[in-house]
């Protein structure tokens, strides 16, 4: 979501949900649907449980706007995404490591929604078996500023830091992810 | 570092499939309209069991002012009683007002007189109720009414093929001409209940084998309206060939009255509305079953 234009029809939007409107919240789902999903498959294990919590997080926000009729000061890409997170968390909590490894189909994923080449996969692969093994901050640095392109403020404002930080921290998120394919290619 | 951002780019590339999308969508807003309806209709009850409405103790009945306010309350019903009945007339299963129109039907039921106009009010009835299913179809929000509205308009299929038979009793004319006018509708009938079974896993998966079945029940009572209604027909046909028989001049040649001109024959019914998602032209005139 860039550009002032967007911004205005997000709050429209927004402004149209909180008194209830669905068809609204419809055009919502059609924005932030594919990221959200995307943004949740490469922290979960299985495909299953990433559709069942990218449902969930749509159901919340719903419940969240519409029905406690909010101040909202948040952007609702922000709130989305505050929700995920979230849910992701809780999802682990309940979960053993054991559970989480049996769960893993990201590769079989590739295979049956990627028709790409080889070299695709292999390097999609890595780089997701890479990132799921560093820090949760870094994960969602790289995820939001390469994956999902959102600027610097956006993503200062969605961690509560400072644009500096931000920037700071992709460098850092950024060498992590590095050493740890590098790690993994010895 | 450039080549690590290139591996981190194509994961951009993951994206859930259209079709999960689209169910999704259709589920998160089916399931906010049931929550939503729920939510109102719990409002509606606590609303009726505030203290004020527990009012009907006689003793206040007879205080003066509250004979001012109950006598002020019945003159605004009755004014607003008409302003309530036209609004009732576009509401659909589950809504508010829902009742009145089905209690404002069978108002019309008990008073009609004859065969004749009650068959018509079934037939307008039966329209109803394949009106509002195929609205209901579209909105996600009320899909618990559709199985019962199928229903509904079962029973008024069945409700239009006996008033049929005893008007042929009564009025083998009459009963033609109210053949004539179910011919126009059973095509419409069949085209939707087919058409709505395509949107049936999406809509409600977990009830879709019931409503399946409700559906081809409902299809098989249209089809049985069909045969009556065509034989009636075709009963007149043969009798006007052969009237027409034994009244011709020797040589000359008689053109049999086709289905296609029974069907074009104009019928002034105007208070029977096709439903909008309808589309006569594509129907086919044989029985329909919907595989579950």
């Amino acid at each position: 979501m860039d550009g002032l234009e967007t911004i205005d029809k997000e709050r429209e939007l927004v402004s149209r949900v909180s008194s209830g409107d669905k068809e609204a919240f419809g055009e919502l789902y059609d924005i932030y649907a594919p990221k959200i999903f995307r943004f949740i498959r490469l922290k979960v294990g299985s495909q299953v449980l990433a559709e069942d919590l990218s449902s969930e997080s749509f159901l919340r926000i719903w419940e969240y706007f519409a029905n406690e009729q909010r101040e909202i000061e948040e952007s609702f890409q922000a709130l989305l995404y505050k929700i995920a997170r979230n849910l992701i968390t809780d999802h682990y909590r309940r979960k053993s490591s054991q559970e989480i490894l049996i769960d893993d189909d990201f590769n079989i994923f590739l295979e049956n929604q990627l028709a790409t080449g080889e070299s695709f996969k292999e390097d999609a692969e890595g780089v997701h078996r890479a990132l799921i093994n560093i820090k949760e901050e870094y994960q969602n640095v790289i995820i939001w500023y390469y994956i999902d392109e959102l600027p610097v403020p956006e993503i200062a404002k969605m961690m509560d830091k400072s644009e500096g930080a931000i920037r700071v921290l992709i460098h850092r998120a950024l060498k992590s992810l590095k050493d740890t394919l590098s790690e993994e290619n010895e | 570092m450039d080549s690590l951002v290139r591996k981190i780019k194509k994961l951009q590339r993951i994206t859930p499939s259209a079709s999960w999308l689209e169910s999704q969508r259709s589920f998160l807003l089916y399931e906010i309209g049931r929550v939503k309806n729920q939510k109102q209709e719990e409002e509606r009850k606590t609303f009726l069991t505030f203290p004020v409405f527990s009012f009907f103790n006689l003793k206040r009945l007879f205080r003066p002012a509250f004979a001012v306010a109950l006598a002020s309350v019945i003159i605004i019903s009755s004014i607003s009683t008409v302003g309530v009945i036209s609004a009732s007339q576009n509401t659909l299963p589950g809504d508010f007002l829902y009742p009145v129109k089905t209690a404002i039907e069978k108002t019309q039921l008990t008073f009609s007189s004859g065969t004749e106009s009650r068959t018509k009010l079934s037939v307008k009835f039966a329209s109803q109720r394949i009106d509002e299913f195929s609205q209901l179809m579209d909105k996600t929000d009320k899909g618990q009414n559709i199985g019962t509205t199928v229903k509904k308009f079962t029973q008024e299929m069945v409700t239009v093929q006996q008033n049929i038979n005893t008007l042929k009793e009564q009025n083998v004319e009459k009963a033609v001409e109210m053949a004539k006018l179910v011919q126009t509708q059973t095509p419409v009938y069949e085209d939707v209940l087919t058409k709505s079974a395509e949107k049936l896993s999406y809509i409600l998966p977990d009830e879709r084998e019931q409503l399946t079945a409700d559906i081809n029940q409902a299809l098989q009572e249209v089809s049985k309206t069909k045969e009556i209604t065509d034989k009636l027909a075709e009963e007149q046909t043969t009798s006007v060939t052969n009237d027409a028989n034994q009244n011709q001049n020797p040589g000359e040649i008689i053109t049999p009255i086709t289905q296609d001109k029974i069907e074009s024959s104009s019928i002034p019914f105007e208070s029977i509305q096709e439903p909008a998602s309808s589309n006569p032209d594509t129907i086919q005139n044989t029985q329909t079953q919907i595989e579950p």
